[in-house]
């Protein structure tokens, strides 16, 4: 049985296999719900027979703060500290 | 004649003539023993004298020893007037005391009868009491079994005595052979549960045999209270097993496939998660069967769960959700939630229930796990059984 890598919840979500209701293990088993339908099942196992379990995760998306996003455009020499100063105080 | 005084000398002559003067010596001779016999008499005389004087003062001795004497009788005569009047009383006392001591003894002589009566009756009473404890202590003792079922090898289970050798069946209280009795798996089907019953065979063996059929209690006279074969008063019941998928028997902490009616032991199950396991699925869903715990139960019964959780670096922003689950897919009223973000490792929980009203009968246990927002991937941790305490694992306790 093949193993199931880091890349698979991914490529369920590229086939829009998401959020129904199955589970999988590293081990490459797989937990049907009884409410799944035949035909999502078998597109789930065509996801894992096309998954390569070498195939590392695509990356997260990184989450800025408005602080942090600031910060760039400041050191990228977009925006002055001025410029931020007084956005901050004009919000109060 | 002559005469002479007391010393010989001659007084005087007389001239007398031979008889006279015979006559005169003859009376001179008795002169003289009237002289000694008067001699004699003046001495008698003065001891007699001597001894009426010292007779005399005897006498006053006497009179006054009389006297004293006199005085101590009258002294002691008032002495025992004084006691023969206090005596009286001292009787008249006793014969008052004799006759309370009489009327006290009918009286408690009355009061022993009436006692001795009721003594009787209520050690009557008392023994008829104690036989009746002495039988509700056998079928107490008993519970109306002094015996364990257990599984021997996977192709027989066994009764042995327990706590004493007694079972009661169909109104008497048989005796389990020391050796126990034993029942194989002939005649039974794989996955099936079934009811244990003792009963004695026509040569009076005690036997086990399984059935489907349902249990009751007996209301047979002889026999109230006892847990029987449902119609068959001669048929007690002991257990319940069920056979695995290979028509074994099996107790083992993923399978509880064996329990007491009578004596019953504590049960523990175990199991847990060999590999991770994930999900996105917005409802709760079984994460994986190998995590299930199958039991045996009986209706009277609470089953105990804890379940530890580790969730992994799965979940992007949601949060992983987790329950219990009994024969199904139903989550029930416990729930381990655990949110896990994108740049977290890992993150545990652990959480529990008792869980009540499970039908008689058979009943697996699983851990049900969902994406609380049916996108983010959710994992909980697995690895091999003995490789550490990073998995998933489910502990059940009857």
């Amino acid at each position: 049985m093949k193993q199931i890598g880091p890349s698979f919840a991914s490529e369920l979500s590229a086939a829009h296999l998401i959020g129904l209701p199955f589970a999988w293990g590293d081990d490459g088993q797989f937990s049907f719900d009884a409410r799944m339908l035949s035909e999502q099942v078998t597109a789930v196992l065509a996801v894992y027979a096309a998954h390569d379990p070498l195939t590392p995760a695509p990356p997260r998306p990184v989450q800025l703060t408005v602080e942090d996003t600031l910060a760039i455009l400041v050191k990228k020499g977009m925006l002055t500290q001025k410029d931020v100063d007084d956005a901050k105080a004009a919000k109060g | 004649m002559k005469v002479f005084d007391t010393s010989g000398q001659q007084l005087v002559a007389l001239g007398i003539d031979t008889g006279t003067s015979n006559a005169l010596s003859v009376l001179s001779q008795a002169v003289s023993v009237i002289s000694q016999q008067v001699s004699v008499l003046s001495q008698a005389h003065s001891v007699l004298s001597q001894a009426v004087s010292v007779i005399s003062q005897a006498v006053s001795v006497l009179s006054q020893a009389h006297s004293v004497l006199s005085q101590q009788v009258s002294a002691l005569s008032s002495q025992v007037s004084t006691v023969s009047v206090a005596v009286t009383s001292v009787d008249t006392r006793v014969n008052t005391v004799s006759q309370g001591v009489s009327v006290v003894s009918q009286a408690l002589s009355v009061q022993a009868a009436a006692l001795s009566v009721r003594v009787d009756t209520q050690s009557q009473a008392v023994s008829v009491l104690s036989q009746q404890v002495s039988v509700m202590s056998v079928i107490t003792e008993l519970g109306a079994g002094q015996c364990r079922l257990s599984v021997k090898s996977t192709t027989s289970v066994t009764l042995q005595p327990y706590k004493g050798q007694l079972l009661w069946i169909n109104g008497k209280a048989e005796k389990i052979p020391s050796g126990g009795v034993d029942m194989g798996t002939g005649g039974l089907t794989s996955a099936t549960t079934y009811n244990l019953y003792a009963y004695m065979s026509s040569v009076s063996v005690m036997t086990l045999t399984a059935t489907i059929s349902a249990h009751a209690t007996d209301t047979t006279a002889g026999n109230v209270g006892v847990e029987i074969k449902s119609g068959a008063g001669t048929h007690t019941l002991v257990g319940q097993v069920r056979l695995n998928a290979a028509v074994n028997f099996v107790n083992t902490v993923t399978q509880r496939f064996c329990i007491n009616w009578f004596n019953r032991p504590s049960l523990t199950g175990f199991n847990g998660f060999t590999a991770a396991r994930t999900t996105t699925s917005s409802s709760f869903v079984e994460l994986n069967s190998e995590i299930r715990i199958e039991f045996l139960i009986w209706a009277d019964q609470v089953a105990d769960l804890i379940g530890n959780i580790i969730v992994g670096a799965g979940i992007l922003t949601g949060v992983a959700v987790t329950s219990f689950g009994f024969d199904g897919t139903t989550a029930e009223d416990a729930v381990g939630l655990m949110e896990q973000a994108a740049n977290q490792n890992e993150n545990g929980a652990t959480f529990g229930m008792a869980k009540i009203g499970l039908a008689e009968g058979y009943h697996y246990v699983t851990l049900l796990g969902k994406s609380s927002d049916g996108v983010s991937t959710a994992a909980w941790n697995g690895a091999a059984a003995g490789a550490g305490p990073n998995r998933c694992t489910v502990y059940l306790e009857l």
